[in-house]
C-alpha cells in the first residue's frame, strides 16, 4: 500500500505530468478567452484539431509549419542550454534565406547534389555569422546580447526589404520578391499534391544529431556545464567565452538553416514576411520542450498544429487566428510557473532528498 | 542637394521637437525599468506591456469618449502585469529572463486578440482625436527652447516631471536607498529589517506603470489608431537606455533624447534624401541602440540583478 502510494505521488509530481497539466491549464485558459469571442470553445478546439491533423494535407501542411520551428527551436534549445539568451533568431532566419537565395539567383545552374547542399551551408553560415557579431559583442564588450540580437533582427528584416525592392528585385514583377531561384537548389516534394518538402527530412536528421551531441559528446557537457555553473566549467578548463560564442553560432546556424529550407522548399524566392513571427514562436518552443531536442520535436508539432489549426477555426468558427499566441503565453507562464512552485514544494517537503539537480 | 537649403534654423527646431515628443514614451518606460532593475529585477516584457498598454488605453478611450480614462485604465493594466511579473519572479524565484520572454509573449498576443475581437466589424481601423498639444503659457514663447520642449501633449510633460521625481526618490528617500540595498545586496538588507519581496514588488509595479503609460502615449497622443506594430522594439530600445543610463534617471533622459532626436531626423530624410533607400535609415534607430549599448556596458548594473532572493 504504502509502495503505491509512494508510487503514485511519483507520478504526479514528476516534472513531465507537471507539465501536461500545465499546458492543459492553459489551454483551459484558452478555452475561456475563445468563449469571449462568443464561440463555443469545443467546437472551436474540434476544429483547430481538425484543421491541424484531419486530413493528408492538413498534417502535412503542420509538418510544413514545424519545420522551420524545428530548426529554429533545436539552436535556441543549445543556446539556453549554454544560457545565452538569443532573441534574434527572427533575423537570423532572414539572414539564412538572403544566404540561400544568394546561391539560387546567381550561381547559375547547379545540379541538385551540389545546389541543395550548398544552399543549405550557406544559409546555416550566413545565419552562425550574423549571430555571431551578438556573440563577440557580448564577450569582448560586454554587450548585453538579448538587445543587441533582437535590434539585430529589425536591421535584418530592413536588409531584406532593401534587397527584394532594390537589386535583387524580380524586374518582372511589380512586387517586392526576388525572381524564382534556381531548380538545382529547390528542395524536392515529398508527398506528392501537398506542400511537405524534404525540409523536415533536414530537421528531423538535425534534431537526432543535436540529441546526440548534447547527450553523448564532450561539447555538449561542455556547453551543458558552461550554463549550469560558468565558474565550476572555467575552473574544470573549459573556455567559457568559447562555449558561449559557439552556442550563439549554433542557434544562429540552425535559424539560418531554417530560412534556406524556407526558400528551398517552400516559397522558392525570397519576399516579404518570410518569417511571420517564427524566431520568437521558436524561444517559446525551446523552452517548452526543456531545451531538449526531442522534447524540442514534440513542443514544435504542438505549435505548428496550433498555427495551422487555427486557420481553420478561424474560417469555421470566427475565432481570430490571434488566440493561438495568446494560448502560447498562456503555456510559457503556466509550464515556468508550475515548474516553480514544483520545485519551492519539493525543496520544503520531507522528500529533500529527491530533489532534481538539474 | 543643397544642404545648406535644407539646415535652416526651423528645421533644426523642427526635427528638435519632434526628437522631444518621439523620446517621451522611451523616457518613461527607461524610468519605470530603472526602478525594477535597481531593485534587482529586470523585466524584458515591457515591450509587452507597453503594446498591451496601448491597446487598453485605445480600447477604454473608445468605449468611455474619454482620453483620461484610457489613460487610466492603461495605468491599471501597467499594475496588474507588473504584479504578475513579480508574482513569477520574485515569489516563485523564477528566471527573470525567461519570464520576461513569456510575458512578452501574452502581452502581445493579449492586444493582437482582444484588438480583433473588439473591432473585428469595423472595415476601417478606427480611430480617435489624440491628446491635443498644450502650449505652456510664456515658456514656449521662449524662442528657440519654447517650441522645442514646452509645445507638446500632456505626455511629455508628465515625462518632465517623472524625472526630478524619481530621481528624488531614487537618491533622496529612505524608499530609494532601500531599493539601492535590495538591488545591491539583498542579504544584508534583509537583515536590518528590510522588506526584499515588498520592496521588489513595488518597484516592478512601478515600472509596468510606466511601460503601460509609454504604450498608452503611442495610440492615445501621438498616432490614435492601434496597430500590431505599433511599438515596433521600443520597449527593447528603453532597455538599452536604461544600461546606457546606468540607471540614472537623468543619464537616461539624456540617452532618450539623441535617440528621439536621431529617429525624427531618420524619418525626414526619408523624404529629402530620395537616393538612400529608406531602408537603411529605417536601419538607423536600431543600429544606434546597439552603439548605445555599447557606451553604456554593463558598468554599474544592481549587483543583485537577475538574481532571485531565497532567504536562508
Amino acid at each position: 500500500m504504502k509502495i503505491l502510494m509512494i508510487t503514485i505521488r511519483r507520478i504526479y509530481t514528476s516534472p513531465i505530468t507537471i507539465q501536461i497539466g500545465a499546458v492543459f491549464l492553459a489551454f483551459l485558459g484558452g478555452a475561456f478567452l475563445i468563449a469571449l469571442s462568443g464561440a463555443s470553445p469545443i467546437d472551436a478546439y474540434q476544429t483547430l484539431v481538425q484543421g491541424a491533423f484531419g486530413s493528408k494535407n492538413n498534417i502535412a501542411e503542420t509538418l510544413v509549419k514545424t519545420t522551420p520551428l524545428l530548426l529554429t527551436g533545436l539552436g535556441l534549445a543549445v543556446a539556453l542550454r549554454a544560457r545565452v539568451f538569443n532573441i534574434g533568431a527572427e533575423g537570423q532566419i532572414y539572414m539564412g534565406a538572403i544566404g540561400a537565395a544568394f546561391v539560387g539567383l546567381f550561381l547559375g545552374d547547379i545540379p541538385t547534389f551540389i545546389g541543395i547542399p550548398l544552399a543549405m551551408l550557406a544559409g546555416f553560415i550566413v545565419g552562425a555569422l550574423w549571430a555571431s557579431i551578438a556573440g563577440i559583442l557580448k564577450l569582448k564588450l560586454g554587450a548585453n546580447e538579448i538587445i543587441v540580437t533582437l535590434m539585430m533582427n529589425y536591421i535584418a528584416i530592413e536588409i531584406t526589404h532593401y534587397l527584394i525592392s532594390g537589386p535583387w528585385k524580380d524586374p518582372t514583377a511589380t512586387e517586392p520578391f526576388t525572381a524564382e531561384v534556381a531548380k538545382g537548389i529547390q528542395l524536392p516534394i515529398i508527398i506528392p499534391g501537398t506542400r511537405l518538402h524534404a525540409g523536415i527530412i533536414i530537421a528531423v536528421i538535425a534534431t537526432i544529431l543535436l540529441w546526440w551531441v548534447m547527450r553523448y559528446t564532450v561539447l555538449g557537457y561542455q556547453l551543458v556545464l558552461t550554463g549550469a555553473n560558468p565558474n565550476a566549467a572555467e575552473y574544470g578548463g573549459i573556455n567559457t567565452g568559447r562555449m558561449i560564442l559557439l552556442a550563439m553560432l549554433i542557434s544562429g546556424g540552425f535559424a539560418g538553416l531554417a530560412g534556406a529550407s524556407e526558400i528551398s522548399g517552400l516559397h522558392h524566392r525570397l519576399l516579404e514576411g518570410l518569417s511571420p513571427g517564427y524566431g520568437y514562436t521558436a524561444i517559446a518552443i525551446a523552452l517548452l520542450g526543456k531545451e531538449k531536442p526531442l522534447g524540442v520535436l514534440v513542443a514544435a508539432l504542438l505549435f505548428a498544429g496550433l498555427v495551422v489549426g487555427a486557420d481553420g477555426m478561424q474560417r469555421s468558427t470566427g475565432v481570430p487566428i490571434a488566440v493561438v499566441l495568446l494560448i502560447e503565453g498562456l503555456v510559457l507562464l503556466f509550464v515556468v510557473g508550475s515548474d516553480r512552485l514544483r520545485l519551492n514544494w519539493q525543496t520544503t517537503s520531507k522528500d529533500g532528498e529527491e530533489n532534481e539537480l538539474d | 542637394m543643397n544642404w545648406t537649403d535644407i539646415l535652416t534654423a526651423s528645421f533644426i527646431i523642427q526635427i528638435l521637437a519632434s526628437g522631444v515628443r518621439l523620446s517621451t514614451p522611451l523616457i518613461l518606460a527607461a524610468l519605470g525599468e530603472i526602478f525594477a532593475e535597481r531593485s534587482g529585477v529586470m523585466n524584458l516584457g515591457i515591450e509587452g506591456i507597453m503594446l498591451l498598454g496601448s491597446f487598453i488605453g485605445f480600447s477604454v478611450a473608445i468605449l468611455t469618449g474619454n482620453l483620461w480614462a484610457g489613460v487610466g485604465a492603461s495605468i491599471l493594466l501597467g499594475a496588474l502585469m507588473g504584479l504578475l511579473f513579480a508574482f513569477m519572479s520574485v515569489t516563485l524565484n523564477a528566471n527573470q529572463i525567461i519570464i520576461g520572454l513569456s510575458l512578452l509573449i501574452f502581452c502581445t498576443g493579449a492586444a493582437v486578440y482582444f484588438y480583433r475581437l473588439q473591432f473585428s466589424f469595423s472595415l476601417l481601423p478606427p480611430s480617435i482625436d489624440i491628446f491635443e498639444t498644450l502650449s505652456i503659457p510664456l515658456l514656449s514663447q521662449i524662442p528657440i527652447l519654447g517650441p522645442i520642449f514646452f509645445d507638446h501633449t500632456i505626455f511629455t510633460y508628465m515625462m518632465f516631471l517623472a524625472i526630478p521625481i524619481s530621481t528624488f526618490v531614487l537618491y533622496r528617500t529612505p524608499f530609494g536607498l532601500r531599493i539601492k540595498a535590495v538591488g545591491e545586496y539583498p542579504q544584508a538588507a534583509d537583515t536590518v529589517g528590510v522588506n526584499v519581496a515588498f520592496i521588489r514588488y513595488s518597484c516592478v509595479i512601478i515600472g509596468g506603470i510606466l511601460a503601460a503609460l509609454g504604450g498608452a502615449y503611442f495610440s492615445l497622443a501621438e498616432i490614435g489608431i492601434y496597430a500590431d506594430t505599433l511599438i515596433g522594439g521600443r520597449g527593447f530600445i528603453a532597455l538599452a537606455l536604461v544600461v546606457f543610463g546606468r540607471w540614472n534617471p537623468v543619464w537616461a533622459l539624456a540617452g532618450g533624447l539623441v535617440f528621439g532626436i536621431v529617429d525624427a531626423l531618420q524619418t525626414r530624410l526619408q523624404f529629402l534624401l530620395s537616393e538612400v533607400p529608406s531602408n537603411f535609415l529605417i536601419m538607423m534607430p536600431y543600429v544606434l541602440t546597439i552603439l548605445i549599448l555599447l557606451i553604456g556596458r554593463n558598468k554599474q548594473a544592481p549587483s543583485a540583478i537577475n538574481i532571485p532572493f531565497i532567504r536562508e
